[in-house]
Protein backbone atom coordinates (compact mmCIF):
# COMPACT_ATOMS: atom_id res chain seq x y z
CA UNK A 1 0.00 0.00 0.00
CA UNK A 2 2.78 2.56 0.72
CA UNK A 3 4.52 1.86 -1.92
CA UNK A 4 1.73 2.85 -4.16
CA UNK A 5 1.06 5.95 -2.33
CA UNK A 6 5.05 6.67 -3.14
CA UNK A 7 4.26 5.98 -6.81
CA UNK A 8 1.93 8.01 -6.93
CA UNK A 9 3.33 10.84 -5.23
CA UNK A 10 6.45 10.36 -7.45
CA UNK A 11 3.94 10.95 -10.57
CA UNK A 12 2.54 13.69 -9.18
CA UNK A 13 5.52 15.40 -8.41
CA UNK A 14 6.67 14.56 -11.87
CA UNK A 15 3.51 16.24 -13.38
CA UNK A 16 3.77 19.37 -11.23
CA UNK A 17 7.29 19.65 -12.76
CA UNK A 18 6.81 19.19 -16.00
CA UNK A 19 3.97 22.12 -16.08
CA UNK A 20 6.16 24.26 -13.93
CA UNK A 21 9.11 24.07 -15.89
CA UNK A 22 8.74 26.54 -18.77
CA UNK A 23 7.70 28.97 -16.43
CA UNK A 24 10.06 28.62 -13.69
CA UNK A 25 13.05 28.06 -15.68
CA UNK A 26 16.32 25.73 -14.79
CA UNK A 27 18.98 28.46 -12.89
CA UNK A 28 17.16 28.32 -9.29
CA UNK A 29 17.67 24.24 -9.41
CA UNK A 30 20.94 24.45 -10.95
CA UNK A 31 21.67 27.51 -8.22
CA UNK A 32 20.47 25.59 -5.28
CA UNK A 33 22.67 22.01 -6.60
CA UNK A 34 25.76 24.15 -6.63
CA UNK A 35 24.58 26.27 -3.04
CA UNK A 36 25.18 22.68 -1.70
CA UNK A 37 28.62 21.88 -2.97
CA UNK A 38 29.56 25.42 -2.13
CA UNK A 39 29.19 24.34 1.72
CA UNK A 40 31.93 22.04 1.22
CA UNK A 41 34.17 24.22 -0.41
CA UNK A 42 33.68 22.62 -3.72
CA UNK A 43 32.62 25.08 -6.77
CA UNK A 44 33.46 24.82 -10.72
CA UNK A 45 37.11 25.18 -11.91
CA UNK A 46 37.90 27.55 -14.73
CA UNK A 47 37.90 26.38 -18.20
CA UNK A 48 42.10 26.64 -18.18
CA UNK A 49 42.86 24.51 -15.00
CA UNK A 50 40.00 21.70 -16.48
CA UNK A 51 42.26 21.17 -19.59
CA UNK A 52 45.12 21.39 -17.89
CA UNK A 53 44.37 18.96 -14.52
CA UNK A 54 45.91 15.55 -16.62
CA UNK A 55 49.21 17.42 -16.82
CA UNK A 56 48.99 19.38 -13.14
CA UNK A 57 48.41 15.83 -11.53
CA UNK A 58 51.37 13.86 -12.92
CA UNK A 59 52.89 14.18 -9.37
CA UNK A 60 54.28 10.66 -8.09
CA UNK A 61 55.11 12.39 -4.90
CA UNK A 62 58.82 11.13 -5.06
CA UNK A 63 60.19 14.76 -3.29
CA UNK A 64 62.80 15.50 -5.33
CA UNK A 65 61.65 18.75 -5.80
CA UNK A 66 61.95 19.45 -2.11
CA UNK A 67 65.86 18.17 -1.81
CA UNK A 68 66.63 21.17 -4.34
CA UNK A 69 64.25 24.00 -3.12
CA UNK A 70 66.74 26.67 -2.09
CA UNK A 71 63.37 28.31 -0.24
CA UNK A 72 63.23 25.34 1.96
CA UNK A 73 66.34 25.29 3.08
CA UNK A 74 65.78 28.42 5.01
CA UNK A 75 62.32 27.89 6.02
CA UNK A 76 60.59 26.42 8.61
CA UNK A 77 59.17 23.36 8.09
CA UNK A 78 55.58 23.51 9.28
CA UNK A 79 55.71 26.75 7.65
CA UNK A 80 56.87 25.75 4.41
CA UNK A 81 57.41 22.13 3.08
CA UNK A 82 58.71 22.49 -0.05
CA UNK A 83 57.31 22.34 -3.57
CA UNK A 84 55.69 18.90 -3.32
CA UNK A 85 53.35 20.41 -1.02
CA UNK A 86 51.60 21.98 -4.21
CA UNK A 87 51.77 18.78 -6.05
CA UNK A 88 50.67 16.77 -3.17
CA UNK A 89 47.60 18.90 -2.26
CA UNK A 90 46.50 20.19 -5.79
CA UNK A 91 45.97 16.25 -6.02
CA UNK A 92 43.85 15.84 -2.99
CA UNK A 93 39.95 17.90 -3.38
CA UNK A 94 38.96 21.01 -3.48
CA UNK A 95 38.12 21.21 0.38
CA UNK A 96 42.21 20.81 1.40
CA UNK A 97 43.25 23.62 -0.52
CA UNK A 98 42.69 26.20 2.36
CA UNK A 99 45.53 23.45 4.26
CA UNK A 100 47.81 24.87 1.37
CA UNK A 101 47.72 28.45 2.81
CA UNK A 102 50.87 28.93 4.72
CA UNK A 103 52.84 26.86 1.80
CA UNK A 104 51.92 29.71 -0.11
CA UNK A 105 52.82 32.36 1.59
CA UNK A 106 56.07 31.54 1.53
CA UNK A 107 56.06 30.30 -2.16
CA UNK A 108 55.51 33.84 -3.00
CA UNK A 109 58.90 34.75 -1.94
CA UNK A 110 59.76 32.12 -4.45
CA UNK A 111 62.73 33.77 -6.33
CA UNK A 112 61.77 32.09 -8.92
CA UNK A 113 64.59 30.13 -9.73
CA UNK A 114 63.73 26.59 -12.07
CA UNK A 115 65.37 24.19 -9.46
CA UNK A 116 62.34 22.17 -8.80
CA UNK A 117 60.73 21.78 -12.23
CA UNK A 118 64.33 20.79 -13.71
CA UNK A 119 64.51 17.91 -11.55
CA UNK A 120 61.03 16.37 -11.21
CA UNK A 121 60.79 13.17 -13.51
CA UNK A 122 56.88 13.76 -14.16
CA UNK A 123 56.96 17.23 -15.52
CA UNK A 124 55.17 18.58 -13.02
CA UNK A 125 55.21 22.69 -14.22
CA UNK A 126 55.00 23.57 -10.68
CA UNK A 127 55.36 27.08 -11.36
CA UNK A 128 52.10 27.39 -12.73
CA UNK A 129 50.86 25.41 -10.62
CA UNK A 130 51.88 27.60 -8.07
CA UNK A 131 49.63 30.29 -10.10
CA UNK A 132 46.74 28.36 -10.61
CA UNK A 133 46.10 27.41 -6.94
CA UNK A 134 46.44 30.41 -5.97
CA UNK A 135 43.52 31.59 -8.48
CA UNK A 136 41.47 28.56 -7.61
CA UNK A 137 42.37 29.90 -3.65
CA UNK A 138 40.68 33.33 -4.59
CA UNK A 139 38.12 31.78 -6.48
CA UNK A 140 36.98 29.44 -3.55
CA UNK A 141 37.02 32.60 -1.07
CA UNK A 142 34.77 34.50 -3.70
CA UNK A 143 32.46 31.58 -3.93
CA UNK A 144 31.83 31.61 -0.04
CA UNK A 145 30.97 34.77 0.20
CA UNK B 1 89.93 9.75 -38.36
CA UNK B 2 87.83 12.23 -36.34
CA UNK B 3 87.15 11.00 -33.34
CA UNK B 4 82.63 9.91 -33.07
CA UNK B 5 80.96 12.16 -31.89
CA UNK B 6 78.28 9.99 -29.48
CA UNK B 7 74.96 11.64 -27.81
CA UNK B 8 73.38 9.90 -24.39
CA UNK B 9 69.82 10.74 -24.16
CA UNK B 10 69.32 10.23 -20.55
CA UNK B 11 71.42 10.63 -17.19
CA UNK B 12 70.25 7.83 -14.94
CA UNK B 13 72.94 4.45 -14.49
CA UNK B 14 72.44 3.41 -18.13
CA UNK B 15 73.11 7.13 -19.43
CA UNK B 16 76.40 7.52 -17.61
CA UNK B 17 77.31 3.94 -18.02
CA UNK B 18 76.75 4.57 -21.97
CA UNK B 19 78.82 8.13 -21.37
CA UNK B 20 81.79 6.63 -19.42
CA UNK B 21 82.25 3.17 -21.95
CA UNK B 22 81.88 5.96 -24.89
CA UNK B 23 84.33 8.02 -23.47
CA UNK B 24 86.90 5.76 -22.46
CA UNK B 25 86.78 4.45 -25.98
CA UNK B 26 87.67 8.11 -27.10
CA UNK B 27 84.79 9.00 -28.32
CA UNK B 28 83.67 13.07 -27.69
CA UNK B 29 80.51 12.56 -25.29
CA UNK B 30 77.25 14.30 -24.67
CA UNK B 31 74.66 13.73 -22.60
CA UNK B 32 70.96 15.21 -22.06
CA UNK B 33 69.53 15.08 -18.84
CA UNK B 34 65.57 15.97 -18.82
CA UNK B 35 65.42 15.44 -15.09
CA UNK B 36 66.20 12.96 -12.28
CA UNK B 37 64.63 9.51 -12.35
CA UNK B 38 64.63 5.91 -11.09
CA UNK B 39 68.08 5.97 -10.16
CA UNK B 40 68.02 9.34 -8.12
CA UNK B 41 65.14 7.52 -6.20
CA UNK B 42 66.47 4.18 -5.81
CA UNK B 43 68.21 2.51 -2.90
CA UNK B 44 72.09 3.75 -3.98
CA UNK B 45 72.46 -0.06 -3.63
CA UNK B 46 72.57 -2.11 -7.03
CA UNK B 47 71.22 -5.53 -8.03
CA UNK B 48 72.17 -8.40 -10.47
CA UNK B 49 70.18 -11.37 -10.08
CA UNK B 50 67.07 -12.14 -7.77
CA UNK B 51 68.38 -14.10 -4.58
CA UNK B 52 66.33 -16.42 -2.32
CA UNK B 53 66.08 -14.47 0.84
CA UNK B 54 64.16 -12.10 -1.04
CA UNK B 55 61.61 -14.16 -0.01
CA UNK B 56 61.05 -13.62 4.02
CA UNK B 57 61.54 -17.37 5.83
CA UNK B 58 63.91 -18.96 3.17
CA UNK B 59 67.08 -19.94 5.27
CA UNK B 60 70.60 -17.87 4.93
CA UNK B 61 72.52 -20.95 4.70
CA UNK B 62 73.49 -22.47 1.15
CA UNK B 63 72.24 -19.14 -1.05
CA UNK B 64 73.66 -19.64 -4.27
CA UNK B 65 76.68 -17.52 -4.96
CA UNK B 66 76.38 -14.45 -7.00
CA UNK B 67 77.34 -16.47 -10.18
CA UNK B 68 74.50 -18.68 -9.79
CA UNK B 69 71.86 -16.55 -8.69
CA UNK B 70 72.55 -14.82 -12.00
CA UNK B 71 73.12 -17.69 -14.30
CA UNK B 72 69.63 -19.10 -13.04
CA UNK B 73 67.78 -15.81 -13.75
CA UNK B 74 69.56 -16.21 -17.48
CA UNK B 75 67.47 -17.56 -20.39
CA UNK B 76 64.57 -16.44 -19.28
CA UNK B 77 62.93 -15.13 -22.19
CA UNK B 78 63.86 -11.89 -23.94
CA UNK B 79 65.91 -10.06 -21.08
CA UNK B 80 68.27 -7.60 -22.69
CA UNK B 81 71.57 -9.22 -20.63
CA UNK B 82 70.11 -12.11 -22.47
CA UNK B 83 69.96 -10.67 -25.89
CA UNK B 84 72.85 -9.29 -25.99
CA UNK B 85 74.41 -12.75 -24.30
CA UNK B 86 76.34 -11.44 -21.44
CA UNK B 87 78.17 -14.14 -18.51
CA UNK B 88 78.26 -13.21 -15.34
CA UNK B 89 81.78 -13.14 -15.52
CA UNK B 90 81.63 -10.47 -18.29
CA UNK B 91 78.56 -8.54 -16.47
CA UNK B 92 80.86 -8.63 -12.92
CA UNK B 93 83.78 -7.51 -14.95
CA UNK B 94 81.88 -4.21 -16.55
CA UNK B 95 80.01 -4.24 -12.80
CA UNK B 96 83.21 -3.99 -10.80
CA UNK B 97 85.05 -1.52 -13.60
CA UNK B 98 82.44 0.71 -12.61
CA UNK B 99 82.28 0.31 -9.02
CA UNK B 100 86.24 1.50 -9.49
CA UNK B 101 85.13 4.73 -10.53
CA UNK B 102 82.09 5.59 -8.09
CA UNK B 103 83.18 5.44 -4.30
CA UNK B 104 79.77 5.02 -3.29
CA UNK B 105 79.77 1.31 -4.84
CA UNK B 106 82.14 -1.11 -3.79
CA UNK B 107 81.10 -4.77 -5.54
CA UNK B 108 80.88 -8.06 -3.72
CA UNK B 109 82.86 -11.43 -4.99
CA UNK B 110 80.72 -13.14 -7.53
CA UNK B 111 81.59 -16.51 -6.19
CA UNK B 112 80.08 -15.64 -2.38
CA UNK B 113 76.00 -15.25 -2.04
CA UNK B 114 75.13 -11.72 -2.49
CA UNK B 115 75.41 -9.18 0.41
CA UNK B 116 72.31 -9.45 2.28
CA UNK B 117 71.87 -5.76 4.25
CA UNK B 118 69.25 -4.65 6.62
CA UNK B 119 66.36 -1.76 5.70
CA UNK B 120 65.01 0.87 7.08
CA UNK B 121 61.53 -0.59 6.53
CA UNK B 122 62.79 -3.68 8.66
CA UNK B 123 63.22 -5.81 6.09
CA UNK B 124 66.78 -7.32 4.55
CA UNK B 125 67.57 -7.14 0.86
CA UNK B 126 70.00 -9.01 -0.76
CA UNK B 127 72.28 -6.69 -2.86
CA UNK B 128 75.15 -7.15 -5.35
CA UNK B 129 76.90 -3.80 -5.20
CA UNK B 130 76.54 -1.48 -2.24
CA UNK B 131 77.74 1.87 -0.57
CA UNK B 132 81.19 0.90 2.09
CA UNK B 133 78.90 2.82 4.44
CA UNK B 134 76.08 -0.02 3.94
CA UNK B 135 78.12 -2.97 3.24
CA UNK B 136 79.12 -3.55 6.96
CA UNK B 137 75.50 -4.37 7.87
CA UNK B 138 76.29 -7.67 5.81
CA UNK B 139 73.59 -10.14 8.27
CA UNK B 140 75.98 -12.98 8.99
CA UNK B 141 78.23 -10.50 9.74
CA UNK B 142 76.18 -9.01 12.65
CA UNK B 143 76.14 -12.88 14.73
CA UNK B 144 77.12 -12.76 17.99
CA UNK B 145 77.42 -9.13 18.29
CA UNK B 146 75.77 -6.67 20.24
CA UNK B 147 73.90 -4.29 17.86
CA UNK B 148 72.03 -1.20 18.57
CA UNK B 149 69.41 0.26 16.18
CA UNK B 150 70.00 3.72 15.76
CA UNK B 151 67.07 6.40 15.51
CA UNK B 152 66.77 10.02 15.74
CA UNK B 153 64.33 11.58 18.62
CA UNK B 154 61.40 13.51 17.11
CA UNK B 155 61.27 12.43 14.05
CA UNK B 156 59.17 9.59 12.91
CA UNK B 157 60.41 8.53 9.67
CA UNK B 158 63.71 7.06 11.51
CA UNK B 159 62.22 5.39 14.91
CA UNK B 160 64.56 2.01 15.80
CA UNK B 161 61.80 0.85 18.28
CA UNK B 162 59.61 -0.24 15.33
CA UNK B 163 62.47 -2.24 12.94
CA UNK B 164 64.16 -4.43 16.09
CA UNK B 165 61.48 -6.63 16.11
CA UNK B 166 60.63 -7.38 12.46
CA UNK B 167 64.90 -7.05 11.90
CA UNK B 168 65.15 -9.60 14.39
CA UNK B 169 62.51 -11.91 13.99
CA UNK B 170 63.14 -12.31 9.71
CA UNK B 171 66.95 -12.67 10.52
CA UNK B 172 65.99 -15.46 13.44
CA UNK B 173 63.27 -17.01 10.34
CA UNK B 174 66.90 -17.34 8.32
CA UNK B 175 68.62 -19.32 11.11
CA UNK B 176 70.76 -15.89 13.09
CA UNK B 177 70.01 -15.21 15.68
CA UNK B 178 70.54 -10.92 16.41
CA UNK B 179 70.97 -9.02 19.70
CA UNK B 180 69.51 -5.80 18.47
CA UNK B 181 68.75 -2.68 21.01
CA UNK B 182 66.90 0.25 19.51
CA UNK B 183 68.17 3.32 20.51
CA UNK B 184 66.48 6.69 19.52
CA UNK B 185 69.44 9.61 19.05
CA UNK B 186 68.76 12.84 20.96
CA UNK B 187 71.71 15.13 19.43
CA UNK B 188 69.66 16.27 15.68
CA UNK B 189 68.14 20.09 17.09
CA UNK B 190 65.05 19.66 14.75
CA UNK B 191 63.75 23.14 15.83
CA UNK B 192 60.20 22.58 14.93
CA UNK B 193 60.88 20.54 12.06
CA UNK B 194 59.59 17.15 12.42
CA UNK B 195 58.76 16.78 9.05
CA UNK B 196 62.50 17.40 7.58
CA UNK B 197 63.00 15.42 4.90
CA UNK B 198 66.28 13.00 4.41
CA UNK B 199 68.27 15.58 2.42
CA UNK B 200 67.55 17.96 5.13
CA UNK B 201 69.06 15.13 7.91
CA UNK B 202 71.72 14.39 5.69
CA UNK B 203 72.97 17.54 5.65
CA UNK B 204 72.81 18.30 9.65
CA UNK B 205 74.96 15.34 10.19
CA UNK B 206 77.45 17.08 8.39
CA UNK B 207 77.69 19.95 10.40
CA UNK B 208 80.95 19.86 12.64
CA UNK B 209 79.08 20.71 15.35
CA UNK B 210 75.97 18.04 15.23
CA UNK B 211 79.09 15.22 13.79
CA UNK B 212 80.93 16.08 16.92
CA UNK B 213 77.91 15.44 19.41
CA UNK B 214 76.90 12.05 17.28
CA UNK B 215 80.28 10.46 17.43
CA UNK B 216 80.57 11.75 21.70
CA UNK B 217 76.75 9.79 22.18
CA UNK B 218 77.79 6.92 20.04
CA UNK B 219 81.03 6.43 21.60
CA UNK B 220 79.23 6.67 25.21
CA UNK B 221 76.84 4.04 24.02
CA UNK B 222 79.38 1.72 23.21
CA UNK B 223 80.73 1.91 26.62
CA UNK B 224 77.76 2.01 29.29
CA UNK B 225 76.00 -0.77 26.88
CA UNK B 226 78.54 -2.84 25.92
CA UNK B 227 77.65 -2.35 22.00
CA UNK B 228 79.97 -3.69 19.53
CA UNK B 229 78.31 -2.52 16.51
CA UNK B 230 75.66 0.35 15.49
CA UNK B 231 73.24 0.39 12.73
CA UNK B 232 72.17 3.90 11.26
CA UNK B 233 69.36 5.68 9.46
CA UNK B 234 70.86 6.07 5.96
CA UNK B 235 71.13 9.94 6.31
CA UNK B 236 74.34 10.30 7.54
CA UNK B 237 76.09 12.99 5.21
CA UNK B 238 75.35 14.09 2.07
CA UNK B 239 78.29 15.24 0.04
CA UNK B 240 80.51 14.58 3.02
CA UNK B 241 79.19 10.99 3.69
CA UNK B 242 82.76 9.27 3.51
CA UNK B 243 84.10 12.04 5.92
CA UNK B 244 81.06 11.31 8.12
CA UNK B 245 81.64 7.82 7.77
CA UNK B 246 85.06 7.87 8.79
CA UNK B 247 84.56 9.54 11.93
CA UNK B 248 81.59 7.85 13.37
CA UNK B 249 83.20 4.36 12.21
CA UNK B 250 86.22 5.70 14.58
CA UNK B 251 83.61 6.17 17.57
CA UNK B 252 81.87 2.64 16.95
CA UNK B 253 81.92 0.11 14.47
CA UNK B 254 78.88 1.37 12.13
CA UNK B 255 76.88 0.75 9.11
CA UNK B 256 73.74 2.47 7.10
CA UNK B 257 70.65 1.02 6.62
CA UNK B 258 69.08 1.06 2.79
CA UNK B 259 67.09 3.34 2.01
CA UNK B 260 63.81 2.52 0.99
CA UNK B 261 61.04 5.35 0.19
CA UNK B 262 61.88 8.06 -1.76
CA UNK B 263 63.76 10.32 -2.04
CA UNK B 264 66.42 8.79 -0.89
CA UNK B 265 69.99 9.92 0.17
CA UNK B 266 72.19 6.91 -1.33
CA UNK B 267 70.14 7.39 -4.73
CA UNK B 268 70.54 10.79 -4.55
CA UNK B 269 74.84 10.06 -3.55
CA UNK B 270 74.88 7.52 -6.61
CA UNK B 271 73.73 10.19 -8.79
CA UNK B 272 76.13 12.79 -7.23
CA UNK B 273 79.35 10.30 -8.03
CA UNK B 274 77.78 9.08 -11.95
CA UNK B 275 77.70 13.26 -12.70
CA UNK B 276 81.67 13.55 -10.63
CA UNK B 277 82.77 10.72 -12.83
CA UNK B 278 81.47 12.21 -16.03
CA UNK B 279 83.02 15.52 -15.41
CA UNK B 280 86.10 13.46 -14.66
CA UNK B 281 85.90 11.68 -17.98
CA UNK B 282 85.29 15.13 -20.14
CA UNK B 283 81.55 14.17 -20.54
CA UNK B 284 79.94 17.66 -22.00
CA UNK B 285 76.19 17.29 -20.08
CA UNK B 286 73.12 19.21 -21.27
CA UNK B 287 70.23 20.05 -19.25
CA UNK B 288 66.80 19.42 -21.50
CA UNK B 289 64.51 16.82 -22.43
CA UNK B 290 65.21 15.59 -25.97
CA UNK B 291 61.94 15.48 -27.80
CA UNK B 292 62.93 13.98 -30.99
CA UNK B 293 65.35 12.63 -33.42
CA UNK B 294 66.27 13.14 -36.79
CA UNK B 295 66.64 10.19 -39.33
CA UNK B 296 68.22 10.12 -42.17
CA UNK B 297 68.92 6.91 -44.42
CA UNK B 298 68.38 4.70 -41.86
CA UNK B 299 70.86 6.82 -39.71
CA UNK B 300 69.96 9.05 -36.88
CA UNK B 301 71.67 12.85 -37.28
CA UNK B 302 70.34 14.82 -34.87
CA UNK B 303 68.45 14.69 -31.37
CA UNK B 304 66.12 18.29 -30.62
CA UNK B 305 66.26 19.64 -27.72
CA UNK B 306 63.25 21.75 -26.03
CA UNK B 307 63.95 25.36 -26.59
CA UNK B 308 65.13 24.62 -30.19
CA UNK B 309 68.82 23.74 -29.68
CA UNK B 310 70.06 20.49 -31.34
CA UNK B 311 72.22 17.84 -30.26
CA UNK B 312 74.57 16.45 -33.74
CA UNK B 313 76.74 13.15 -33.67
CA UNK B 314 77.54 9.87 -34.81
CA UNK B 315 76.21 7.93 -32.86
CA UNK B 316 73.04 7.76 -30.51
CA UNK B 317 72.02 5.98 -26.94
CA UNK B 318 68.52 6.08 -25.48
CA UNK B 319 68.52 6.08 -21.69
CA UNK B 320 65.56 7.52 -21.09
CA UNK B 321 63.93 5.03 -18.55
CA UNK B 322 60.74 3.41 -18.86
CA UNK B 323 57.91 4.99 -16.54
CA UNK B 324 59.64 7.36 -13.98
CA UNK B 325 62.17 8.88 -16.19
CA UNK B 326 59.03 9.31 -19.14
CA UNK B 327 60.67 6.88 -21.64
CA UNK B 328 57.59 5.42 -22.69
CA UNK B 329 54.68 7.33 -23.08
CA UNK B 330 51.04 6.00 -23.61
CA UNK B 331 49.17 8.06 -26.48
CA UNK B 332 45.46 8.01 -25.85
CA UNK B 333 44.74 11.00 -28.34
CA UNK B 334 46.22 9.24 -31.93
CA UNK B 335 45.76 5.59 -30.56
CA UNK B 336 49.16 4.94 -31.06
CA UNK B 337 48.99 3.25 -27.94
CA UNK B 338 52.49 3.10 -25.74
CA UNK B 339 55.22 4.20 -27.54
CA UNK B 340 58.85 5.08 -26.52
CA UNK B 341 58.60 8.89 -25.69
CA UNK B 342 61.74 9.83 -28.08
CA UNK B 343 62.21 8.18 -30.98
CA UNK B 344 58.41 6.99 -31.23
CA UNK B 345 59.72 3.05 -31.52
CA UNK B 346 57.58 0.80 -31.02
CA UNK B 347 56.43 -0.90 -27.45
CA UNK B 348 56.34 -4.58 -26.37
CA UNK B 349 54.46 -5.08 -23.16
CA UNK B 350 55.34 -9.19 -22.79
CA UNK B 351 54.17 -11.08 -25.72
CA UNK B 352 52.30 -8.24 -26.86
CA UNK B 353 52.91 -5.72 -29.55
CA UNK B 354 54.20 -3.75 -31.11
CA UNK B 355 51.86 -0.84 -30.14
CA UNK B 356 49.54 -2.07 -27.29
CA UNK B 357 46.45 0.26 -27.12
CA UNK B 358 44.93 -0.65 -23.74
CA UNK B 359 48.17 -1.49 -21.14
CA UNK B 360 45.53 -1.35 -18.49
CA UNK B 361 44.45 -4.65 -19.00
CA UNK B 362 48.04 -6.11 -18.25
CA UNK B 363 47.72 -4.68 -14.67
CA UNK B 364 45.43 -7.55 -13.01
CA UNK B 365 45.39 -6.47 -9.43
CA UNK B 366 44.64 -10.52 -8.68
CA UNK B 367 47.71 -11.40 -10.70
CA UNK B 368 49.86 -14.38 -8.22
CA UNK B 369 53.01 -13.68 -10.94
CA UNK B 370 54.95 -10.14 -12.37
CA UNK B 371 52.73 -7.84 -13.96
CA UNK B 372 53.64 -7.77 -17.80
CA UNK B 373 53.46 -3.86 -18.11
CA UNK B 374 56.14 -3.35 -15.72
CA UNK B 375 58.52 -4.92 -18.03
CA UNK B 376 57.02 -3.09 -21.11
CA UNK B 377 59.35 -1.21 -23.62
CA UNK B 378 62.00 -1.93 -26.50
CA UNK B 379 63.05 -4.78 -28.06
CA UNK B 380 66.84 -5.07 -29.04
CA UNK B 381 68.72 -6.84 -31.10
CA UNK B 382 72.07 -8.25 -30.06
CA UNK B 383 74.03 -5.27 -30.44
CA UNK B 384 71.10 -3.42 -27.96
CA UNK B 385 70.08 -1.71 -31.27
CA UNK B 386 66.26 -1.14 -30.75
CA UNK B 387 63.93 -2.40 -33.03
CA UNK B 388 61.16 -0.90 -35.02
CA UNK B 389 57.88 -2.35 -36.45
CA UNK B 390 59.22 -4.87 -38.82
CA UNK B 391 61.73 -6.61 -36.64
CA UNK B 392 64.45 -4.82 -37.90
CA UNK B 393 67.06 -2.64 -35.82
CA UNK B 394 65.03 1.02 -36.41
CA UNK B 395 68.75 2.74 -37.27
CA UNK B 396 72.11 1.56 -37.45
CA UNK B 397 73.55 4.00 -35.01
CA UNK B 398 70.77 3.63 -32.50
CA UNK B 399 71.67 2.34 -29.16
CA UNK B 400 69.53 1.61 -26.23
CA UNK B 401 69.97 1.02 -22.46
CA UNK B 402 68.58 1.02 -18.95
CA UNK B 403 64.74 0.35 -17.79
CA UNK B 404 63.39 1.86 -21.93
CA UNK B 405 64.62 -1.50 -23.05
CA UNK B 406 61.32 -3.88 -22.10
CA UNK B 407 61.46 -7.74 -21.28
CA UNK B 408 62.52 -7.14 -17.78
CA UNK B 409 60.87 -6.18 -14.82
CA UNK B 410 63.31 -4.86 -12.10
CA UNK B 411 60.21 -5.24 -9.20
CA UNK B 412 60.08 -8.60 -9.25
CA UNK B 413 63.28 -9.47 -11.11
CA UNK B 414 65.37 -7.41 -8.51
CA UNK B 415 67.97 -6.59 -11.32
CA UNK B 416 66.89 -3.17 -11.96
CA UNK B 417 70.18 -0.97 -11.51
CA UNK B 418 72.62 -3.65 -12.39
CA UNK B 419 70.74 -4.41 -16.21
CA UNK B 420 70.71 -0.68 -16.90
CA UNK B 421 74.61 -0.11 -15.94
CA UNK B 422 75.78 -3.65 -18.10
CA UNK B 423 73.49 -2.60 -21.23
CA UNK B 424 74.63 1.09 -20.74
CA UNK B 425 78.06 0.26 -20.58
CA UNK B 426 77.81 -2.33 -23.87
CA UNK B 427 75.42 0.11 -25.76
CA UNK B 428 78.22 3.06 -25.13
CA UNK B 429 80.59 0.69 -26.39
CA UNK B 430 78.53 -0.33 -29.15
CA UNK B 431 77.71 3.94 -29.98
CA UNK B 432 81.49 4.53 -29.91
CA UNK B 433 82.31 1.56 -32.22
CA UNK B 434 79.35 2.28 -34.32
CA UNK B 435 79.86 6.01 -34.92
CA UNK B 436 83.25 5.42 -35.77
CA UNK B 437 82.15 3.67 -39.46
Amino acid sequence: MSKLLSWLNLAYRFNVHLIKKPFVGHEKGKAMFLDNYRADHIFPLGQEIRTRLPELSRCISCGLCDTVCPNLKAARRHLFNGPSDLAGCHTRSLPDYHLLGPSLDNWHTCDRCTHCEDVCPSGVPLRDLARLVTEIMAAQEDAQE
Amino acid sequence: MAEPRVVVIGAGAAGCAAALAAAELGARVTVARAALGATALSSGAVDLAADPVERPGDPWEGRPSLEEAYRRCRNRGPHPLDRAAVSAADAHAILERLASSLPCLEMASLEAPARVLPTDMGTFKSTALASPWATPGHLPDLAGKRVGVVGIAGHPQHQASGLVGPLGALARRGGVELELHALEMPLLRLRGEELAGAVDLARLVERPGNLDRICAWLAERAADMGLDFALLPPVMGMERWAEVRQRITAALPAAELLASSPPTVPGLRLVAALDLALEAAGVRRVQGRVSALETRAGRVVGADLAGGRRLEGDSFVLATGRFIGGGLVHEQSTEEGVLEAVARLPVWIGREGPGVRAPGKFMDRAAPGPHPLMSAGLRVDQGLRPLGPGGQPAADNLFAAGSVVGGYDYITGRDGLGTALITGHLAGLGAAQGGAS
